[in-house]
């Protein structure tokens, strides 16, 4: 079957980035922060970004008939740098790295950019300010992962500075990301007089503009490249030589919840393999190496969120989010309850024993009492469910390696790329993924006696 | 994350009415007549499995490589064919049994394995379109106790259709596009309209274990 090429033209004309027709990304933070100005080569590589997420969100999956929703997509975008782009090693890797986190083909036409250099780029300081080194500098979404992984950080780690990077795409997000953060300075500066002021936040607000009557493709597989791209050139600001990025193994690896599900149909942003590819793009982006690391690869949500103790955040817990659906619209009712995001956060926070953390009113589905809700709305509890009694099933028999990638075979490449890249024995991130799913399983055990109490 | 994960939950021709005939408690013979009969519409409708053979070939061939480079084969037939829902399936089908075969030298050479490849590929064809939609549906319904009642379930099905699959697989081999494949007979005769007219309606309520 022939697919229809989808086609953007995001040369745009004499427009600076921050007023682009398509799409807007405001990079002043990521220089002020600094005192440093945007160079070319990361105003590219931000550019290059959000012409792909927005790319990705105008175009419309078919699923009718026998295929899995791929597009062809035709990019034109209009960069400081288009003969670096076009060098065959770098856009081959980009188009690389969407077929996996999309599976849709891609294809780019690099531009000499029009107009000035936007805002980011053009201010001028007498000097660069780089944080105090070290420096460790993380993505911070806002959501429960980041925070509960950086209050795990912060106890294995005692950097000088950090320097926590968000997007947002609405206030609504930037407002709890910005409590989070009040949060953190504080639990820090409990911990040492001094340390929370260290705490830099560099919050970059983007967005794109909607043409009028346009559907967008709700899927937004791309959408992890923008926040990638953003730490990476935090990381770069800021000296630093590696960008940190806080995901339980179980939502990273994501393994489909039923058998429905088929490759993208599961989000990949933050698979160690996007995390690999795109660590490879950025060097041959910047010419200049950002290592990207997850360091909870190998650990539950529940696992991570018991952490947030430890290190005094658990009251930031109410300020975060998990829900695919947020901002919900709901008044005072962020988050749905019901979608296997929600659904993963309440079993976490509930293996972990911070239920009381997390108020029940906060979901406008209560799964601690589902004689409330309709059929349709326990189909995220319930395909989970499903899930755990395979994984089960497989860490029940004499060898449960083979028995889990037999039932998943994409954890067999896993296991090979992650000893590849990170220098460690096949055998121990074998072991390593049993022993995460053993967790998960027996949290989800906990999780479902708690739930047949209520 | 699992972030804005995507789930069909629809059920295509065919594959509807063997779920409705769950619901309204038809016999274990006449749901998996239906299950024969969808798998075998959704095959001819989709153009078969585009690169069966390659898969087969892949799977026959690099029983000794790494799992990186029997995937990085496996996904370019995926690509080649345009991300064809079939290939995807069956090229998944393949790296799993690669897995049994890295622990179990002969399991590949035993048999024919384009043979073994497209019956698994069959099998994991009806899961897709079947039993992956409706096993959370069936057990809100309550027509299911839990999700081991389903697998049970799903189990005994797929056991007693299993000659009819491996039929079809045949079929599938020679013609890989699946035109003109024929469904292999029903085991209950088609029932007449005279029958259906005399038959109750909602005599029977839904039981927890179909």
């Amino acid at each position: 079957m022939r697919v229809e090429p989808y086609s953007y033209d995001f040369t745009g004309g004499d427009l600076p980035v921050e007023l682009g027709r398509s799409f807007w990304l405001d990079g002043g933070p990521l220089s002020r922060t600094f005192f440093d100005a945007l160079p070319a080569r990361s105003a590219d590589l931000l550019d290059v970004a959000m012409a792909v997420y927005t790319a990705d969100r105008r175009s419309k999956r078919d699923f009718r008939r026998g295929y899995t929703g791929q597009r062809v997509i035709e990019v034109r975008v209009g960069l400081r740098d288009p003969a670096h782009w076009a060098h065959r090693e770098l856009s081959q890797g980009l188009q690389e790295l969407l077929y996996w986190v999309s599976e849709d083909e891609w294809s780019f036409q690099f531009d000499k950019r029009e107009g000035g250099p936007s805002a980011a780029e053009a201010e001028h300081y007498l000097f660069a300010l780089p944080p105090e080194s070290p420096v460790t500098v993380s993505l911070f979404s806002g959501g429960l992962d980041s925070i509960a992984g950086l209050a795990c950080h912060l106890q294995d780690t005692s950097e000088a500075s950090r320097v926590l990077v968000s997007g947002s795409t609405h206030n609504r997000l930037k407002h709890r990301q910005q409590a989070q953060v009040a949060s953190i300075r504080t639990a820090l500066e409990e911990h040492t007089p001094g340390a929370g002021a260290r705490v830099s936040h560099v919050a970059v607000p983007f967005g794109i503009r909607a043409g009028r009557g346009q559907r967008e493709e709700k899927g937004q597989r791309t959408r992890a490249l923008v926040f990638l791209a953003l730490g990476a050139v935090a990381a770069v600001q800021a000296r630093a030589d590696t960008l940190w990025v806080y995901e339980n193994g179980i939502g990273a690896l994501n393994l489909p919840l039923n058998e429905s599900q088929l490759g993208v149909d599961n989000y990949r942003g933050v698979h160690p393999r996007s995390l690999r590819m795109f660590e490879d793009l950025v060097e041959r982006a910047l010419d200049q190496s950002v290592h990207i690391r997850n360091p909870f690869l190998f650990r539950t949500k529940a696992e991570m969120c018991r952490g947030l103790l430890a290190a005094g955040l658990v009251d930031a817990v109410r300020d975060t989010v998990s829900c695919d659906s947020y901002p919900l619209r709901v008044k005072d009712t962020p988050q749905c309850g019901s979608c296997t995001s929600c659904v993963l956060r309440r079993q976490a926070l509930s293996a972990s024993g911070l239920t009381r953390y997390d108020s029940s009113e906060a979901y406008r589905d209560d799964l601690s009492e589902p004689s409330t809700l309709s059929k349709d709305r326990l189909f995220g509890l319930e395909v989970m469910r499903g899930q755990v009694y395979r994984l089960d099933q497989c860490l029940s028999v004499a060898d449960p390696w083979l028995a889990l990638t037999t039932e998943y075979p994409e954890l067999a490449r896993t296991q090979a790329e992650v000893a590849e890249h990170e220098g460690l024995e096949p055998g121990c991130v074998r072991d390593q993924l049993v022993r995460l799913y053993q967790s998960y399983v027996c949290e989800w055990r906990l999780f479902s006696q708690q739930l047949a109490r209520c | 994350m699992p972030e804005g994960d995507r789930f069909e939950r629809s059920l295509g021709a065919g594959w509807l009415s063997a779920f409705r005939l769950v619901m309204d408690e038809g016999t274990a013979a006449e749901v998996n007549d239906k299950l024969v009969e969808s798998l075998a519409k959704a095959l001819r409708r989709e153009g078969g499995i585009p690169g069966l053979e390659e898969i087969a070939a892949v799977v026959e061939g690099q029983q000794d490589a790494s799992p990186l480079v029997v995937h990085g084969a496996l996904d370019s037939i995926v690509r080649e064919h345009g991300g064809h829902r079939h290939t995807r399936i069956a090229a998944d089908v393949a790296k799993s049994s690669l897995m049994l075969s890295e622990f179990d030298p002969g399991a590949t050479a035993r048999g024919d394995v384009a043979q073994r490849i497209a019956v698994r590929s069959c099998i994991a064809l009806m899961d897709h379109y079947f039993f992956g939609r409706t096993r959370e549906r069936l057990i809100a319904e309550g027509r299911l106790r839990d999700h081991e009642g389903a697998h049970g379930w799903r189990g005994q099905a797929i056991e007693a259709i299993r000659p009819r699959i491996e039929k079809v697989a045949h079929k599938l081999l020679k013609n890989p596009d699946a035109t003109g494949l024929r469904t292999p007979p029903r085991e209950t005769p088609k029932k007449s309209t005279s029958d259906l007219l005399r038959e109750e309606l909602g005599a029977s309520l839904p039981s927890a274990t179909p």
